[in-house]
């Protein structure tokens, strides 16, 4: 009967676990489910009806190119324009995607627009020898088309509101849903925990009947324990002392507690023995750092009454002092085999046990930093390589080089040399973790393990190791050093080869950061030395770093203009300048290009910042609100994962608002990596800080992308709109980029503009922002007041600075 | 497993292929009808200049296969033909680590290799028999088999199915 309850308990229990995990695994499913949902909301149908405009517009340019100038080339051109235009429509017609377009009721009528407007022009574009008049009625009509089409796109935005409306209703019932199965979760949890409240309820009680049954024997035990224990003790005690010479013997009853302690144990453990006898094991333990485990495991040894031999110990006297202790014991039973207690020795081994460290720790450390030394490390780097191996873990391996360390030694000095070594393995010991390795190799080499992370753990270890060097101020007989690190860095995991390889790998990595400009981390890559001799571009990559030295960079500005009436003014862009030897500029385009192959270009965006935020933390208060200073970035700086951090912590260094600055970043720099931006532009317009696409226009993909990239302003591409004034195409492009630009919320900004006509052709479209020579010529930042800036924007707007001067086009990085 | 809607098999493109290696000293040939395809950037085999210039018989020559899939885009089942994406990277000798693609209209995007080959993108030349014209997205649609991975249902391939694909830059 009781076995049939018994069976029937554990169904119960089984089940509702398993109701248990069933309602988690539910509720966690539903979670994964709701957040798929959500992302399915960046739904593209507005993209699909973006491209449709877009490509309708550039067809009707190309028709008007065509009409204007009827050669076989800009028929060519009209007809490929009529393909594209026309493969839009099938993807409106078919598939999932542009199912909620369909659903609009405007979508039967346009397209019957549309079809019947292209139709047209295929007929007149077909034909060679069709009229002009022909082809001015299918501009007509393709532009009476044009705006109705528009609407639909206007439409279709609304269409994805409700689309948002809709998620928004599906969250809403997952989340009902998700509420449902975690009630589940919480009705199963509490039986589960009445059940196993009973079950332990039964137990105890079970053990409470045993406890009192033993108690009885016990007793009966311990009578004849007593009865014999005179007699055995006086034989054997003596016999078993004798058989270790030791500092002090002891004797513990069957219960462990002591009973005696030889003469020697005051001496030895500074504790008089009256402290002691009579006392359980515990009396010993307290105060003392021995670990918690180790102690356990030896009172549950002597608990199973096993024979103990040379258990170490570490024995905190009362006066402060620690020694070792090694400990040896037996138990005794008498002649019924019954556990009487133990007899033990005790020796102090504090001498040896100290004088092997100093041995131990001398063959494996550096003298002069106290650091392990490259044997040790090796043998480490061996033993975590085998680790990666075993369980597929990965970690890295840092080589680290002072860059001035043979100034200092050179002159100052040996020993200054050393001292810098002792403050730079202090300085170093403060950024690593203690189970990751920091070793001085040799010289002013060092090396740092760190265990279990990945390269992006291991870049931001480097980098704080980078840091501590930059900001030690090192001084030795009069003079003061500025130093630096150069960084080789190497992941360690199972496909690394072996112990050779990795630290030739970490040594050329180091080496390619030194010969990167010091002061760098370098990353191995295994194409690294073959892509470097494939270009030819070095001599640049010099010029760069060697500006860099000597500060050889110059900023000049250039105003953004306002174009609605009362804009405050006050905002301009920062562009580059390499000055040569000789003293001449050499613009962005001729450098950048090198800057960005050989990685160099977030280095140049560093400095630009720093000058940039220089200047604003001199003029900010004399600025108009919200003027901005606009500032290029590159591709690379995206990606870069310490440029985030160098940007914020110049912000709060420079005490500079975070609105005074807008990044620059040109489309297909943002395309190219369209997650990384995203994240860069979201984190720091967190911040406040504000974002804008740079020659933008060149592709229709922008568009597409544009919805997903968190930026404020558009940057028209300044090839458009140099000859907005003559070309009717161009035009037409800056309108439909500008409109797109408006519908999506954000401001544009037109550059190249040169002169009145352009700039009164950018008010009619409605452009927000203008720059370029019409406004003045290019000052260097160093000499711009706030004020200055204004000047420019009343005055001289007939001095067009006719210099064939390309630095009127801001060059971005791409 | 009968009504498995994905199925890639090869033609006789082997033998072809086989022949279009041995063939003359140059790997990959010169096109002799309209160039549809241009690929520059970290690739092994170049025709003109630092780029590979290829036209639909050399695309061809790669040995065709067929797919059969629903897309995003279009209704009902389609039977494309062409060729795997990962086969033309291999037989160009690409290494790096994205393809940026541009189409005729300028659409680009920058498909990561290591995509190309887990999602077995597929580079389509003919939809239902026929190939594909400019109006039906073609001469390229590079298109995924969401049949089979209901995983592709994510806005980052529809991003990657690029059409009228023209240029491919491996970097």
């Amino acid at each position: 009967m009781s076995r049939v309850r018994g069976t029937l308990r554990y169904l119960v229990l089984g089940t509702t676990i398993a109701l248990f995990s069933l309602s988690a695994l539910v509720s966690f499913s539903r979670i994964e489910e709701h957040k798929r949902e959500l992302q399915v909301e960046r739904n593209s149908v507005l993209w699909l009806a973006t491209s449709l405009e877009i490509e309708y517009l550039r067809l009707i340019s190309a028709v008007i190119r065509y009409s204007l100038e009827p050669t076989a080339g800009s028929l060519a051109a009209a007809r490929r324009r009529l393909d594209l235009t026309w493969s839009r429509l099938p993807v409106l017609l078919e598939g999932t995607e542009a199912e909620p377009l369909r659903r609009l009721e405007s979508f039967p009528p346009v397209m019957d627009r549309v079809r019947g407007a292209l139709e047209g022009a295929d007929r007149v574009l077909s034909d060679p020898a069709s009229d002009p008049r022909a082809v001015g009625a299918v501009t007509t009509e393709l532009e009476a088309v044009r705006p109705m089409l528009h609407e639909f796109l206007t439409a279709s935005m609304l269409t994805d509101e409700l689309l948002h409306e809709q998620m928004k209703d599906r969250a809403t019932s997952l989340q009902h849903g998700q509420y449902a199965s975690f009630l589940g979760m919480l009705l199963s949890g509490a039986v589960l925990v009445f059940l196993l409240a009973r079950q332990i309820r039964a137990v105890s009680r079970a053990r409470h009947r045993a406890e009192l049954q033993s108690a009885a024997l016990r007793e009966e035990m311990t009578e004849r324990v007593r009865a014999h224990a005179a007699l055995r003790h006086s034989e054997s005690r003596f016999k078993d002392f004798a058989e270790a010479a030791a500092d002090w013997f002891w004797e513990m009853d069957s219960e462990l507690r002591f009973t005696y302690l030889s003469d020697r144990f005051e001496e030895v453990m500074g504790l008089s023995p009256d402290a002691v006898v009579g006392h359980a094991l515990d009396a010993l333990d307290e105060g003392q750092q021995t670990a918690r485990e180790r102690w356990q495991q030896h009172a549950s040894e002597l608990a199973r009454h096993l024979v103990i031999d040379d258990y170490d110990v570490q024995w905190r006297r009362p006066d402060g002092r620690t020694c070792h202790l090694s400990l040896s014991a037996r138990p005794v039973f008498d002649a019924d085999g019954a556990f009487e207690g133990y007899r033990g020795v005790t020796r102090d081994v504090t001498q040896e046990r100290e004088l092997a460290e100093q041995m131990a720790h001398l063959a494996s450390h550096d003298p002069l930093t106290g650091l392990v030394n490259r044997r040790e490390f090796e043998k480490r780097l061996e033993r975590v390589l085998d680790t990666a191996r075993a369980d597929g873990s990965s970690h890295a391996l840092c080589f680290l080089d002072l860059d001035q360390f043979k100034i200092v030694n050179d002159t100052c000095g040996h020993v200054a040399g050393d001292e810098l070594i002792r403050q730079v393995a202090k300085r170093f010991a403060t950024c690593v973790r203690k189970r990751d390795t920091l070793s001085r190799l040799g010289g002013d080499e060092f090396g740092v393990l760190i265990e279990r992370c990945d390269i992006e753990h291991a870049r931001r270890v480097a980098e704080a190791l980078r840091r501590a060097v930059e900001e030690l101020r090192f001084s030795a007989n009069g003079h003061s050093f500025t130093l630096s690190v150069s960084i080789g860095l190497v992941a360690v995991d199972a496909h690394s080869e072996n112990l050779t390889q990795l630290l030739s790998a970490a040594d050329s990595a180091c080496y390619a950061a030194k010969d990167q400009g010091r002061n760098q981390i370098h990353v191995y890559r295994a194409d690294d030395a073959m892509l470097a001799r494939r270009r030819g571009e070095v001599r640049w990559l010099s010029a760069i770093q060697q500006a860099l030295g000597a500060d050889r960079f110059e900023l000049v500005a250039q105003d953004i203009v306002g174009l609605a009436a009362g804009s405050p003014g006050g905002d301009f862009e920062v562009l580059l300048r390499l000055v040569a030897e000789d003293g001449t500029r050499i613009l962005p385009g001729a450098f950048l290009p090198a800057a960005e192959r050989y990685h160099v270009s977030p280095r140049i965006d560093r400095w630009v910042i720093r000058n940039a935020l220089a200047w604003l933390a001199e003029w900010r208060h004399h600025m108009p609100e919200p003027g901005k200073c606009f500032v290029n970035l590159s591709g690379l700086s995206l990606g870069d994962a310490q440029m985030l951090d160098f940007i914020t912590g110049e912000l709060k260094r420079t005490g500079v608002e975070a609105r005074r600055l807008c990044f620059e970043v040109t489309e297909t720099a943002a395309i190219s990596n369209v997650g990384n931006a995203s994240r860069f532009f979201q984190a720091l317009r967190d911040q406040g800080c504000r974002f804008a696409l740079d020659d933008f226009g060149s592709g229709v993909s922008s568009f597409g992308y544009l919805r997903t990239l968190p930026v404020d302003y558009l940057k028209i591409d300044g090839v458009f709109v140099r000859d907005i004034v003559d070309d009717p195409v161009d035009l037409e492009m800056v309108r439909s980029i500008n409109q797109i630009g408006q519908l999506m919320g954000k401001k544009t900004i037109a550059e190249f503009v040169e002169n009145d006509r352009i700039l009164a052709a950018l008010r009619t479209i409605g452009v927000d922002y203008a720059q370029g020579f019409h406004f003045g010529a290019l000052r260097p930042l160093a000499e711009r007041r706030p004020s200055a800036g204004r000047a420019a924007l009343a005055g001289n707007a007939g001095d067009t600075a006719s210099s064939a001067d390309a630095g009127g086009r801001p060059v971005g990085t791409a | 497993m009968a009504t498995r809607s994905f199925a890639v098999r090869a033609l006789a493109g082997s033998a072809l292929l086989a022949l279009t290696l041995v063939a003359g000293a140059e790997h990959l040939g010169q096109p002799a009808g309209p160039v549809i395809l241009s690929v520059e950037g970290r690739i092994g085999h170049t025709n003109r200049g630092a780029s590979a210039d290829l036209d639909r018989a050399m695309l061809e020559g790669l040995g065709l296969a067929t797919l059969v899939t629903h897309t995003p885009w279009t209704d009902g089942p389609r039977e494309f033909t062409g060729i795997p994406f990962a086969r033309l990277l291999d037989h160009l000798e690409a290494s790096g680590e994205k393809a940026v693609a541009r189409a005729l209209n300028d659409y680009v995007v920058a498909i990561p290799l290591a995509d190309i080959r887990r999602k077995r993108a597929f580079v389509a030349l003919d939809m239902d028999g026929k190939a594909l014209s400019i109006r039906d997205k073609g001469p390229i649609w590079v298109v995924f088999p969401w049949d089979e991975n209901p995983a592709l249902d994510d806005q980052a391939t529809k991003h990657q199915s690029i059409w009228q694909l023209r240029t491919l830059s491996i970097e």
